[in-house]
């Protein structure tokens, strides 16, 4: 991919840049700017390339699974579903030549890792937008495996009017289908007990023990950062990472208290079993009041609430209310 | 092993073979690879630590190539892998030993020389690992078919390009993974690595001027892409 080459019908505009997975730039079609991904992996083999029949057909598999992984992904996530317009899915996924590519609308952040420096109201916003788009991913199946803050994109909708875009869940994966251990990408700061336990080929632990519940561990983490600009403490002398301070127990909410602190020390269980589901989670957001979550707000006391803004609620029917957790948790 | 394990630290294996144009006209590269490889452990831990990434243990290789049809008795030299910053003056006086010169006219054995470096002995244990080649040259390359059929290349060379795709894409070289393996290209826009970078996965090229010793790349660009792909 390079500055000012067609590819189908988008015109590269930047140079691009990226890592390990694949190439970014920002490219045109017709009257409108996308971000333009070009993945590294896999290449389609031409008919007249080098190499073996078996390597070949080997290929040939690798790119049929992964047309298949994306075409699903992009038939299950639509704009019609709820939330989906903070979901950032491929506008159209294709391939040229040897080499596949993925559209996606341009999504351009306010510059906030976090939203300490929002209001309750505003942060409130950013929070349930955040964990509607994980809603929709998992009511289709799939676990994002890779939730932080930099694939939290805060963005100021409207002057005063923040919603969190849910980006790059392009390794994601099927519930209970995890790439193999050696190829499980994602940050170790926001890892779940059982994706280390699976990383580090521990026998207790298979791709079926990586479900939904190891994005809901992440979840717990990431609003504890959002909300505090920093993750839960744990002794870093003895433990490297989150995960494996909760499995010592040893993993402290301490940014937060009251129902906020309790539903992310559920979030951040061991067995992932105890974890709630994202429904759970979003009911309590989405009863959770501006003023009740100042209350849980430790590093924010003495802060006076702004003015309430507008609120962007889902325009759309909510899902059925079928946990008890929420009243569970709400009487702690 | 119990979940209460003690040690969960999941480790991240990188390895990086540096395949280094030695022809005539790569003195400017070949300068500013000697100026950074004393500190090139340092340099990379901090710009990686700049991209929230950290490295468990790295080692570092080079093979230096020139022309197999122009000279054969200089045309390939290999070093073993460094483990740094340990070894990181066995390394600096490796780098520091090559010297820019002959070739004659291009093409050179850039093929050879990658050919030499997917045959690393990479790295096969611990949780994580990358596998990154980094190759420099300033010329096209010739088929590695013409070395092979003149019965040039060392014992275990691929001889057909052919055999050298089914290395990366087949993981064939003992030990390189599949999911693990970079490459990344600074050469002309010309073939092969035109070519390479359009059939290989996980390849970048990046297009320089031929024949000016990449002096299109500073060293913060490379280190920079090169702590992206790890």
């Amino acid at each position: 991919m390079k500055n000012g080459e067609l590819i189908k019908d988008y015109l590269v505009l930047t140079d691009p840049s990226g890592g390990a997975q694949g190439q970014w730039a920002l490219a045109q079609k017709g009257p409108e700017v996308y971000f333009l991904k070009q993945f590294l992996s896999p290449k389609y083999p031409g008919l007249n390339g080098p190499g073996s029949a078996a390597v070949r057909e080997k290929k040939l598999a690798d790119c049929a699974q992964f047309e298949q992984r994306n075409r699903h992904l992009h038939s299950s996530l639509n704009s019609n579903q709820l939330g989906a317009g903070n979901l950032v899915v491929a506008t159209e996924f294709f391939r040229v030549g040897t080499t596949y590519y993925k559209a996606t609308n341009v999504v351009v952040g306010c510059g906030l890792e976090s939203v300490r420096n929002l209001s309750p109201h505003q942060a409130l916003v950013v929070i349930r937008t955040l964990l509607l788009s994980v809603r929709l991913l998992h009511k289709a199946g799939f676990v994002h495996g890779d939730l932080k803050p930099e694939n939290v994109v805060i963005q100021e909708t409207r002057p005063g009017i923040f919603v969190s875009k849910l980006i790059d869940f392009d390794d994601g994966y099927i519930v209970g289908l995890p790439p193999g251990r050696d190829q499980v990408v994602g940050d170790q700061r926001f890892y779940s007990p059982e994706l280390l336990r699976y990383i580090k080929d521990d026998a207790s632990t298979t791709g079926e023990d990586l479900t939904t519940a190891s994005d809901m561990f992440a979840l717990g983490l990431l609003i504890h950062f959002l909300l505090t600009d920093r993750l839960p403490s744990f002794d870093r002398e003895r433990y490297s990472w989150a995960a494996e301070a909760a499995m010592h127990h040893e993993l402290e909410i301490d940014g937060v208290k009251g129902p906020v602190k309790a539903w992310l020390e559920m979030l951040t269980k061991t067995d992932r079993h105890e974890r709630p589901l994202i429904d759970d989670l979003l009911y309590f957001f989405l009863d959770f009041t501006a003023e009740e979550l100042s209350d849980c707000l430790i590093t924010l006391s003495g802060r006076k609430l702004a003015p309430k803004p507008k609120m962007i609620e889902p325009d759309t029917e909510l899902p059925e209310k079928t946990s008890t957790l929420k009243s569970t948790i709400k009487k702690k | 092993m119990s979940i209460y394990n003690s040690n969960w630290s999941v480790g991240y294996a990188v390895d990086i073979v540096f395949v280094i144009d030695t022809t005539g006209s790569m003195r400017p590269v070949l300068d500013t690879v000697k100026h950074h490889a004393l500190n090139f452990n340092d340099d990379l831990a901090m710009i990686m630590a700049q991209k929230d990434k950290t490295i468990g243990s790295l080692r570092v290789r080079v093979v230096a190539f020139r022309d197999y049809l122009d000279r054969t008795t200089d045309a390939l030299r290999e070093s073993p892998f460094f483990a740094l910053p340990a070894q990181k003056n066995e390394f600096n006086n490796f780098i520091g030993s090559l010297s820019p010169d002959g070739g004659g006219d291009e093409p050179e054995s850039g093929l050879e020389g990658l050919a030499a470096a997917l045959l690393s002995p990479w790295e096969t244990g611990s949780d994580k690992r990358r596998h990154l080649v980094v190759l420099f040259t300033d010329a096209s390359a010739h088929p590695i078919e013409r070395a092979a059929g003149a019965g040039l290349l060392p014992p275990g060379f691929p001889q057909t390009f052919s055999e050298l795709y089914d290395i990366w894409e087949g993981g064939q070289s003992g030990g390189m993974e599949h999911s693990a393996k970079r490459l990344l290209i600074y050469a002309p826009d010309c073939e092969p690595w035109r070519g390479i970078s359009d059939l290989w996965s996980n390849t970048l090229h990046f297009p320089s001027q031929a024949g000016n010793g990449l002096e299109d790349f500073t060293f913060a660009e490379i280190l920079n892409q090169i702590a992206s792909s790890v």
